[in-house]
């Protein structure tokens, strides 16, 4: 299990939904997802990375105006990335299906 | 439609520290980004927000050493630090007297530092320090210096030579202050308009000007004290000066407390014209009688101070004619 760190498996899940991002694209998604606020270099770093170890692989897409006239980084998740969801998935619902619903009344607090 | 640009500083740092095949993908989201939210929640936020995050760009950078620092060694280091902390932990008491005394000798200089700052800028805040001088009294009989003198000297040294700029009269009263309830015993300053502008204490609110009749100027520290955090401007506190004077004044402004090491100390400053006698006369500044705690001179040349000293001087008879108990007038710097 290599895949380490709630941003890596949440960005990941977010271009496997989306097909196609840049990096904004996938802070707006976030936000919208999880309402809470996301800066882009941390995102930016987790891509990086993320390349590196084969989960995604990236293009650059048409130039805009709004970007000044640089161009996008487009972001696609591979099938590597793909798996490496799923097995963190698989393992967390595992133990997820052996809690039962705990007694919160234990013990005199 | 005019863009609002992003903060070109920001930008500038983006640049210097994204390396070169990110910066076209990072810069160009971050313009973006700043449309989008200069579009949802407005510009101040989008500005707010491109400055965090260009600054946490630092994240993609990458640092490389610089050639000064590339042949050490290390793993030799390290094994430095490792031998002597293993070497401490085998003699504590020799470590413990070594940290004590040594913290103790960085504290006391700094205590000292501190110390002698503090003395050392005594009285020297004000820009135009090298121009006020204090006339100081020397009582002929005993040669005992004093810091008050007569009042008409304020008029007289204004009047004599062409270097004296300005004549600045500082008196202070024992007053009682009284606020619904409350009633407190302060010290009231009589000052001029012209000591504000000598004397570096700044205004915070309101206005400087104490000409106006029934106007009283008090510090950040007596407004609190009288109105806690209601802004005092216009609004009124009553003086009393013995049993029988009483006057209300206006509050027309806010000073900043004088710092400690300042000899000018204050809460209240108004008019020398509110100073009202026992007999219910004003205190005239003709009278010889009369003394101020305090005289400024704002002298131009310190070359003209000797003949300003004579001529000053000359009027000695004058004031003995009067109060035959002081005699030779002197300057000193404040």
């Amino acid at each position: 299990m290599e895949l380490k760190g709630s941003l890596e498996e949440i960005i990941l899940m977010i271009l496997l939904q989306q097909e196609e991002c840049h990096g904004l694209e996938i802070a707006q998604r976030y936000e919208e997802v999880l309402q809470q606020s996301i800066s882009l270099p941390a995102i930016h770093v987790v891509l990086k990375r993320m390349e590196k170890k084969g989960w995604v692989k990236s293009k650059f897409g048409e130039p805009t105006a709004e970007r000044g006239g640089r161009r996008k980084r487009l972001y696609q998740a591979t099938q590597a990335g793909y798996y490496a969801v799923k097995e963190i998935q698989e393992v967390k619902s595992h133990l997820w299906s052996s809690i039962i619903l705990p007694n919160f009344k234990y013990g005199t607090f | 439609m005019a863009h609002s640009e992003p903060p070109q500083w920001a930008d500038w740092f983006i640049e210097k520290i994204c390396p070169e095949e990110y910066l076209e993908e990072v810069q160009g989201d971050l313009y973006e980004a700043f449309r989008w939210r200069e579009q949802t929640r407005g510009l101040p936020y989008a500005r707010r927000k491109f400055y965090m995050e260009a600054l946490k760009t630092i994240r993609l950078a990458k640092f490389q050493l610089p050639d000064m620092m590339k042949p050490i060694s290390w793993h030799l280091l390290n094994n430095y630090f490792k031998t002597a902390y293993r070497h401490l932990g085998r003699h504590k008491v020799y470590l413990l007297i070594n940290v004590l005394g040594l913290s103790l000798a960085l504290t006391l200089c700094i205590v000292a530092y501190i110390n002698w700052k503090f003395d050392a800028d005594f009285d020297q805040f004000h820009t135009e320090v090298d121009k006020i001088y204090r006339v100081t009294t020397i009582k002929t009989s005993s040669l005992d210096m004093y810091g008050i003198c007569p009042a008409p000297i304020s008029d007289l040294a204004r009047s004599i030579h062409p270097a004296v700029l300005e004549a600045i009269p500082l008196d202070s009263w024992n007053v009682t202050v009284n606020k619904g309830e409350n009633t407190y015993a302060e010290v009231l300053h009589f000052t001029e308009a012209a000591f504000f502008k000598w004397f570096d204490f700044s205004l915070v609110a309101g206005s400087a000007d104490i000409s106006m009749p029934n106007r009283v100027l008090l510090t950040e520290k007596m407004a609190k004290k009288y109105f806690g955090n209601q802004d005092p401007i216009g609004k009124t506190l009553t003086f009393y000066v013995g049993d029988s004077r009483k006057r209300e004044f206006v509050i027309g402004g806010v000073l900043k407390n004088p710092p400690l090491n300042s000899s000018i100390q204050f809460g209240f400053i108004t008019h020398p014209s509110n100073q009202v006698l026992s007999n219910g006369e004003k205190l005239l500044s003709s009278d010889w009688k009369r003394w101020r705690d305090a005289i400024f001179l704002v002298v131009e040349k310190p070359e003209a101070l000797p003949s300003i000293l004579n001529e000053l001087n000359r009027h000695i008879p004058a004031q003995d004619l009067n109060v035959p108990l002081m005699g030779k007038k002197e300057k000193w710097n404040i």
